[in-house]
């Protein structure tokens, strides 16, 4: 089961997908580019520190994808 | 002759006079004049009036005079036909509040203040969720010992390639490198860097975002973030000495 983790000003949005159903893996590869497209950077994530992965593409087999809006020096 | 506001399209027999200014350049004027709230509303909704008595030539101005009138205590006076209003009269001359109305005035404000402080509660317990959300996930991305140090002390340790970091909730992040180099003390520098619009983020989403950021790319995070030194050297032992301690706990 793939997850999509959005963060959002109400702490996250959840997107959550079976691999093996297109539709499921479709919709959420949509949200993903129209996030990419607003700026937003795509990090894989292993649970339990260990280090994230920047991904430019989505794929559907991937376990757990974190989307953060853009950061900035101050 | 009298302006009021109950009569006034055929009483004044100056050229032009505007309605609810409070002054008429002719005429003789005394100062009787009444005033209704729904009259006052339809001089307000009204535009132009031209007929034998009154034109009103700046739309613009009778609508800020008449809200001033209906708003505030304005008062008006008479001075030789001159009708003038008098900013700042504790009383309305004319049309004095009624009781009923000063207690509608005060229910109002009671249910106002009773209305908002039941937004603030509400917007404090959407941002306390929110926050709670947000620790959720940083649980599931950091070792055990590192949360349970973040969820204490606010503050998380990111072991990158080259320098250590410990990125502070409240926000800024400071950098402390790896190892003494040829017996040269290790540097400390304080970053500036954050999401954009952090404040409409739960603080926990701005580390997790920073967290992310070095683990990804190390090099681009120090390029992006603005870097200050520290100036006081105890500080900066206080930070290598708790970066020690925090690698020796995780």
């Amino acid at each position: 089961m793939g997850e999509m983790r959005i963060l959002s000003p109400s702490g996250d949005n959840r997107i959550q997908w079976d691999p093996k159903n297109t539709d499921e893996s479709e919709v959420a590869e949509m949200s993903f580019d129209k996030l990419k497209s607003k700026g937003y950077q795509a990090f894989e994530v292993q649970k339990d520190g260990k280090k994230g992965k920047l991904i430019k593409k989505f794929k559907s087999t991937l376990g757990m994808i974190v989307m953060v809006p853009a950061i900035a020096g101050g | 002759m009298a302006y009021s506001f109950s009569n006034y399209e055929g009483t004044t027999s100056g050229s032009t006079s505007s309605w609810g200014n409070g002054y008429s350049d002719t005429g003789t004027a005394d100062c009787t004049m009444t005033a209704h709230q729904d009259q006052v509303w339809y001089a307000w909704t009204t535009e132009t009036r031209t007929g034998d008595t009154l034109v009103i030539t700046d739309y613009k101005v009778v609508q800020d005079n008449v809200w001033k009138l209906w708003t505030k205590d304005y008062g008006y006076e008479c001075e030789g036909g001159r009708v003038t209003y008098i900013k700042g009269m504790s009383t309305w001359k004319v049309a004095k509040k009624s009781v009923e109305q000063h207690r509608a005035e005060k229910a109002q404000k009671e249910i106002n203040l009773i209305w908002s402080r039941l937004l603030v509660k509400e917007q404090e317990e959407a941002k306390r969720l929110a926050e709670v959300t947000a620790q959720e996930l940083l649980e599931q991305l950091v070792s055990e010992e590192d949360f349970a140090h973040y969820k204490e002390h606010g503050e998380l340790l990111v072991r990158g390639r080259f320098k250590d970091y410990v990125i502070k909730k409240k926000g800024g992040v400071i950098r402390v490198d790896k190892d003494k180099i040829h017996r040269i003390e290790r540097s400390v520098s304080s970053l500036c860097i954050h999401l954009n619009n952090q404040y409409k983020y739960p603080r926990s989403d701005n580390v997790i975002a920073l967290k992310l950021a070095i683990d990804a790319d190390e090099h681009k995070f120090n390029k992006e973030a603005n870097a200050s030194n520290m100036y006081s050297e105890v500080r900066m032992q206080e930070w290598r000495d708790k970066v020690d301690r925090l690698k020796r706990v995780a």
